[in-house]
């Protein structure tokens, strides 16, 4: 009996060897977070995203910081807390660790039960049998599932920081609509007060009806304006709102309404397209996939000969009118590649390789583009927010001044001069959406850089 | 020399015309009274804020010399202007010579384009005129030409350029040349004043005048100064006071005198025969005039201004909303809620506004003055441009031309406050009219629509 003992011997430690591998597979990251590893270098505030939280955390959380004006950082913070999306996001991440999980186990053995009987004869088998072709390749399984979940953070890293890129544009698009409205008071209250003034010169016989109208009529029109205004700040705040979770009812809600000035950056647009190039974790996810695939492809070219193995070991008790006995020994499968060998497998990993490829560079190509478009866009809009600051609207100033002075001789009237006067008040609108437009490109370009921009002065207000 | 037949006729009819005069002067010479030759000697010129060209003798010719040229010229303290003129000022130096000199004058042009000088009013040869292009060719830039000619009449004249004159004459060019009677004056004159009226587009904030300008202007001038920097007029009670008058602006005006008549005595036609003299109080002169005006001083403190109410304003806007009558104030303090420095001014009248200005309460445009000026010692005078006082006193010395101070007004001779009450007294009024209403559309029920020919109106396009 030394073969049936070395079988059993041998068994019994294969048995053991295979349930070790089995377990001993376990990823080290088990819970459904956001790679805090991924986002630190592109977004501190992204990074301290973590795990989903509890209901009763956020809601104190998020009353902390609704108790003071909430600023930029803070609407990021409230919306990876509250947007639904995040939810979206983490519930993907929980489906990748399920099938980590999966790739990275072997499947159970099978073990089986055979009762035959009749005749004054009985037969007892056991059997268990194990796939042995998946403990061969529980290494390539483990490192494409690996590169699965990997790709999910990738992707989900970079949603959560469009997710961070949307809030600001939109925080942006709020502050600033807010700001424009409080300007269009102004304006409106020098239509008004022209319009005061003809009401009264009419009043005394001193205009005619024709004049009146006229500023009767701009006023009338600045009214409107305002109107749109205010109209236009409330439709922003929803859009913000929405983003943070936030009901709109709640009008004790403060925000930060200033907005600063730019800050300088003195990045190349070719070094910053090597930066995003490195950065961007969607392409990271791409590439991490053509990698996958290739390690698919060179796989599937080994192992296509390869058809199903299964080990296992079986127990054989019969007894019958002459006594019983029991045998047993081991037992293999093999599937002969005979009419398939695989040849579809590898045809499909090819084709997913080339694909993976194809997206990977598209999306080269889109970034490359959209870094020296969006590079220039936030220069220019830099510019044009230098230009209003040192020129257009000290110069507006300036044609007040220099305008009350006429008319406190007399060379020219009020309606000159409060024309002056809403004629500044318009540049200091155009200024105020300069420094909008330049907040929100700057968002964008951000968001095209994959995070954080190289320069360190470049991010923060 | 060649004195020619036209020469030689000339002088001898003006002989004759002054012996005419010398007859005619004397219209109450039917009576006992017999005409005395006057003295050859003349009152030499005053002229406000100006001066007369000093000259020499060069083999018995008046020699003169005139550079045309530009400079900063200050039309009163507070605004300076670069202005084109004659040997440092605008106007020129007053020429002064004497009926019979013979005079050679120089003229070097210093300024960027050519130019040419003409004597208006005077009697000269043709070439000597100072038309550029007809009489001379031009006195390029850098150039000096002369002028040489006899003085056959006596009167008030004056020179100014005759090429690109428009330009030149709106920036400044002009003088006054004033030829003194060889024989004396009719009236012997103590105090003899010349100045040139003008008009002047020196839009506010800047500092040098628009030549383009042909109605619209800023700055209304008496020797190219305005009030309150014009020189005053001065004289002893008695004198016989001469005003000296050119007008080279765009515009004719009546130039009226306070507190007296004056005659007007003679033009750049030259001296009128005194049957023509004219007794005003406000004399036209109109562009391209001269007017000699004379009066016998009374004792006070006089106006002397251009009668055309805005001629004696510094600038101020024309088409500005008129506020009289309307309520501003509490607009006022809704614009300056915008516009922190702005003032509601006009709504009872402009008094407001010289008050403020005077008071420095607001800031004007640089270089701009204030459209209302100047103290008097009863209060604010609010006046600009064409404005001075003439005051006389009895105890001014004879050649003595310093401001006095203001007239001391004897006791009862000052109009005194009687109430302070709107009400005070029964004047007489007649019945107001009914009040304007802004809006009210036109009534036709009153109109007599029988009375209209209709045959010629056109129905078919009603």
């Amino acid at each position: 009996m030394g073969v049936s003992k070395y079988f059993s011997g041998a068994m019994a430690a294969g048995m053991a060897s295979i349930l070790l591998a089995g377990c001993a597979t376990v990823p080290a990251d088990r819970s459904g977070s956001v790679s805090t590893e991924l986002l630190k270098p592109r977004s501190a505030l992204a990074a301290s995203v973590g795990v989903a939280k509890a209901p009763a955390d956020v809601q104190s959380i998020v009353a902390g910081i609704a108790a003071k004006p909430i600023g930029r950082d803070e609407a990021v913070r409230l919306a990876l807390l509250q947007n639904p999306r995040m939810r979206v996001l983490y519930s993907e991440l929980g489906f990748a660790q399920a099938d980590v999980y999966d790739a990275t186990r072997l499947s159970n053995p099978v073990l089986g039960y055979l009762r035959l009987s009749g005749n004054g004869v009985s037969q007892t088998t056991w059997s268990i049998s194990q796939s042995f072709t998946e403990l061969l390749f529980i290494g390539y399984r483990t490192r494409i599932g690996r590169s699965q979940l990997l790709q999910t953070q990738q992707r989900v890293a970079s949603d959560v920081l469009a997710l961070e890129a949307e809030v600001r544009t939109q925080y942006y698009r709020y502050v600033g609509a807010e700001v424009l409205a409080q300007i269009r008071t102004r304006s409106t209250n020098a239509a008004q007060a022209s319009a005061q003034y003809a009401q009264q010169l009419y009043k005394a016989g001193n205009i005619s009806a024709l004049q009146l109208s006229r500023e009767q009529a701009a006023a009338g029109a600045a009214e409107i304006k305002q109107r749109q205004s205010v109209s236009t700040a409330l439709a922003e705040r929803g859009a913000l709102l929405n983003l943070l979770g936030l009901p709109l009812a709640n009008s004790q809600l403060a925000f930060v309404e200033e907005l600063p000035l730019p800050t300088p950056f003195s990045t190349d647009a070719k070094e910053l397209r090597s930066w995003a190039l490195s950065h961007r974790l969607d392409l990271a996810a791409a590439r991490e996939a053509v990698s996958m695939w290739a390690d698919n492809v060179t796989h599937a070219r080994r192992w296509r000969w390869l058809g199903g193995v299964s080990v296992g070991a079986e127990r054989e008790h019969d007894k019958n009118s002459t006594g019983d006995q029991t045998i047993k020994g081991p037992s293999a499968s093999l599937e002969l590649p005979l009419f398939n060998q695989g040849g579809s497998q590898l045809l499909r990993a090819r084709a997913h390789e080339e694909l993976a490829a194809t997206h990977v560079a598209a999306l080269e190509l889109t970034i490359s583009n959209d870094i020296v478009v969006r590079h220039a866009a936030l220069q220019a809009a830099a510019a044009n927010v230098e230009q209003y600051r040192r020129d257009v609207v000290p110069l507006n100033e300036k044609i007040v001044e220099l305008a009350q002075q006429q008319q406190n001789y007399m060379l020219i009237g009020a309606f000159e001069l409060l024309a002056a006067k809403q004629q500044e008040i318009d540049a200091s609108q155009s200024y105020v959406e300069a420094v909008r437009d330049y907040w929100i490109e700057h968002a964008e370009l951000m968001r095209v850089t994959g995070g954080n921009l190289p320069t360190v002065s470049g991010d923060k207000p | 020399m060649n004195v020619s037949r036209r020469e030689l006729l000339i002088a001898s009819s003006a002989a004759t015309l002054a012996g005419v005069a010398a007859a005619a002067d004397t219209p109450r010479a039917a009576s006992t009274e017999t005409v005395t030759p006057h003295h050859s000697s003349f009152t030499p010129v005053k002229t406000l804020n100006g001066w007369s060209l000093p000259h020499r003798m060069k083999n018995g010719v008046k020699e003169f010399h005139l550079v045309a040229e530009e400079f900063e010229h200050e039309f009163a303290p507070g605004c300076r202007a670069k202005c084109w003129g004659y040997n440092g000022t605008t106007p020129g130096p007053t020429i002064e010579a004497v009926e019979g000199d013979r005079v050679r004058i120089f003229v070097t042009n210093r300024l960027p384009e050519h130019t040419t000088i003409h004597w208006h009013g005077i009697l000269l040869p043709s070439g000597m005129d100072g038309v550029g292009g007809l009489s001379q060719p031009q006195i390029g830039p850098g150039e000096t030409y002369v002028y040489e000619f006899d003085l056959r009449q006596h009167g008030t004249y004056m020179y100014h350029p005759h090429a690109d004159e428009m330009v030149q004459l709106a920036v400044g060019m002009m003088g006054m040349f004033v030829i003194h009677p060889k024989q004396g004056e009719v009236a012997p004159v103590d105090r003899d004043y010349a100045f040139l009226l003008h008009n002047w587009a020196l839009h506010p904030g800047t500092y040098r005048p628009d030549p383009s300008i042909m109605l619209d202007f800023d700055l209304w001038t008496f020797n190219s100064k305005v009030f309150p920097a014009i020189d005053t007029i001065v004289a002893r009670v008695g004198e016989r006071v001469r005003f000296r008058i050119g007008n080279l602006s765009m515009w004719n005006h009546p130039i009226h005198l306070h507190g007296h008549y004056y005659e007007v005595t003679g033009s750049d036609g030259g001296r009128w025969p005194r049957a023509q003299w004219r007794r005003e109080t406000s004399e036209i002169i109109g562009v391209g005039q001269t007017r000699d005006i004379e009066f016998v001083a009374a004792p006070g403190d006089w106006a002397l201004h251009c009668h055309m109410s805005h001629h004696t304003m510094n600038a101020m806007g024309h088409g500005t909303p008129n506020n009289l009558g309307a309520e501003i104030s509490s607009n006022g303090s809704a614009i300056r809620q915008l516009l922190p420095g702005y003032i509601a001014m006009g709504s009872n009248g402009m008094a407001e506004h010289a008050e403020h200005s005077q008071m420095g309460h607001m800031k004007g445009p640089e270089n701009t003055l204030p459209m209302m000026m100047g103290e008097g010692p009863f209060g604010n005078l609010e006046m600009g441009g064409m404005f001075t006082v003439v005051k006389v006193r009895h105890d001014l010395a004879r050649g003595d031309y310093r401001d006095p101070g203001w007239y001391r007004n004897p006791k009862g001779t000052v109009a005194a406050k009687v109430s302070d009450d709107p009400d005070f007294g029964t004047p007489v009024r007649r019945d107001a009219e009914s009040p304007i209403p802004p809006t009210s559309p036109t009534d036709h029920s009153k109109m007599d629509h029988s009375t209209m020919d209709h045959s010629k109106m056109d129905h078919s396009k009603m």
